[in-house]
């Protein structure tokens, strides 16, 4: 039995109280380094177990799990969040959902050995508006895996902008030499970061999906 | 097809800079213009995004997280090979391996004076050059860069100085001529332009003005004065793993 095996079926045995499931949600809100940790101890081997028993990886699983927690984080900042039963319940639909999605991406790619058929081994949650925060989530991954690949400097200037500071104030930070050579930084940076957003496959998808 | 103008006037749209008539009409044009409310999403979506600092330092503590948990918890091999030629070559392997790793750690550096740690830890950093603009100042700027990056400090700090001095409030000189003079041996001129940058207290470069303050106090043996400006930095997430190794070095050296 595999190292991951036997801390997937340890944690069965330790059913998290209301207390802790409130602990686990207030560490994802507040990004609690420790208990976050603990979140990934107690529960990541399970959903390992989940999605290598439904034709993923382990590096899969790790993906999908990070996915959810910050799924979770979206929902409890925007709409408040009450868990009437188990943190990990709740944890482990998202990452269901999450991972049907992948397998059906899979499928249309034309991956024949998938299996739409996925295997449920703990209770499911019903989640108003899970699909929408799931192509949300997805959709801000892609504009934020864009965003890092433009270079230091853009990075700083578009981040300044979007804060709403002034061309001004952005010039004398970054050691421009006037705010119209700030301005024409800002409009290729954006520019740049635009165009590769639009050119990167996932676009087209999450434009169709919303 | 989506225009400069398009462009520039989402730009105003998102931020609050039309008014009246000129309001009403691009509100009308977005529900006329399909493609148009596409893009507003778009570049909304972005502004979003790129804003949302939470969601950032939760996803970078994840990563960190992720790393850590493959690190203790990583399967092993599934594949029984305990008698085959695979396991003996792996076995090889892993000798050769553990035999350089003991190697390493055995001349792992140790560090005896503020000085040797300063040595060890700066590296000066390596400026970002942008090419293609006409402004004439802005070339001068790229040719100092270019000479602070090829480590001539001497010619670099000329040229910086005479910046500074036609315009005192521009901070990225003023941060570039301190690492001049870190590199030609002038730490308290150093240490005054980094104080000075981390007083201005509102641009990009205070985070790293601390680290390399704190490496100039360390290289005038001023430990007291390092570990100050190194405890404010632990503080800040992204520089946290470096500076708590550098203090626990620190530590090591007044035992």
């Amino acid at each position: 039995m595999s190292q991951v095996d036997k801390l997937s079926l340890e944690s069965q045995d330790q059913a998290p109280t209301d207390h802790e499931d409130n602990k686990f949600l207030n560490a994802v809100l507040t990004n609690d380094r420790e208990v976050l940790k603990e979140i990934y101890d107690r529960f990541l081997p399970r959903i390992i177990h989940f999605i290598k028993s439904n034709s993923g990886t382990q590096e899969d699983a790790m993906d999908i799990f990070q996915d959810a927690i910050m799924v979770i984080h979206k929902k409890a900042k925007t709409e408040g969040l009450n868990i009437n039963k188990s943190f990990y319940n709740y944890l482990y639909t998202i990452c269901r959902n999450l991972w049907m999605r992948e397998l059906e991406k899979k499928k249309k790619a034309g991956v024949t050995s998938i299996d739409l058929h996925i295997d449920t081994y703990s209770v499911t949650e019903d989640i108003t508006g899970l699909n929408e925060l799931i192509v949300q989530r997805e959709t801000y991954k892609l504009y934020l895996d864009k965003f890092k690949e433009l270079g230091e400097d853009c990075q700083n200037i578009l981040q300044q902008f979007f804060e709403g500071i002034n061309m001004k104030t952005i010039a004398l930070r970054m050691g421009f030499a006037s705010e119209g050579y700030a301005k024409k930084r800002k409009h290729i940076c954006q520019k740049r970061l635009i165009d590769s957003i639009k050119k990167d496959p996932r676009y087209k998808t999450l434009k169709h999906d919303h | 097809m989506i225009t400069d103008k398009d462009i520039e006037r989402l730009e105003q749209y998102l931020n609050g800079e039309l008014n009246g008539r000129e309001l009403e009409s691009f509100k009308n044009e977005i529900n006329h213009r399909t493609e148009l409310k596409q893009e507003l999403a778009l570049h909304q979506g972005v502004r979003e995004a790129v804003n949302d600092k939470d969601t950032l330092l939760l996803q970078e503590t994840l990563k960190e997280i992720r790393e850590e948990w493959k690190i203790e918890n990583m399967s092993p091999p599934t594949i029984r090979f305990w008698h085959t030629t695979l396991f003996k070559v792996a076995a090889v392997i892993i000798l050769v391996a553990t035999v350089s790793l003991l190697l390493y750690l055995s001349q792992r550096p140790t560090f005896n004076r503020p000085y040797e740690l300063y040595a060890h830890h700066y590296k000066p950093p390596t400026a970002e050059l942008v090419r293609g603009f006409e402004e004439r100042d802005q070339t001068k700027f790229q040719d100092a860069l270019l000479k602070f990056n090829e480590a001539n400090y001497q010619e670099a700090a000329i040229d910086f100085e005479s910046m500074i001095a036609s315009d005192p409030g521009h901070i990225k000189p003023q941060y570039y001529l301190a690492h001049c003079y870190m590199n030609l041996g002038n730490m308290n001129k150093a240490i005054t332009l980094f104080h000075v940058i981390i007083d201005h207290a509102d641009n990009i470069y205070i985070l790293d003005a601390r680290w390399y303050l704190g490496l100039a106090y360390l290289n005038q043996g001023l430990i007291d004065e390092a570990r100050q400006q190194f405890l404010q930095l632990q503080k800040n997430t992204s520089k946290g793993k470096e500076v708590g190794k550098l203090l626990s070095q620190l530590e090591s050296l007044e035992e």
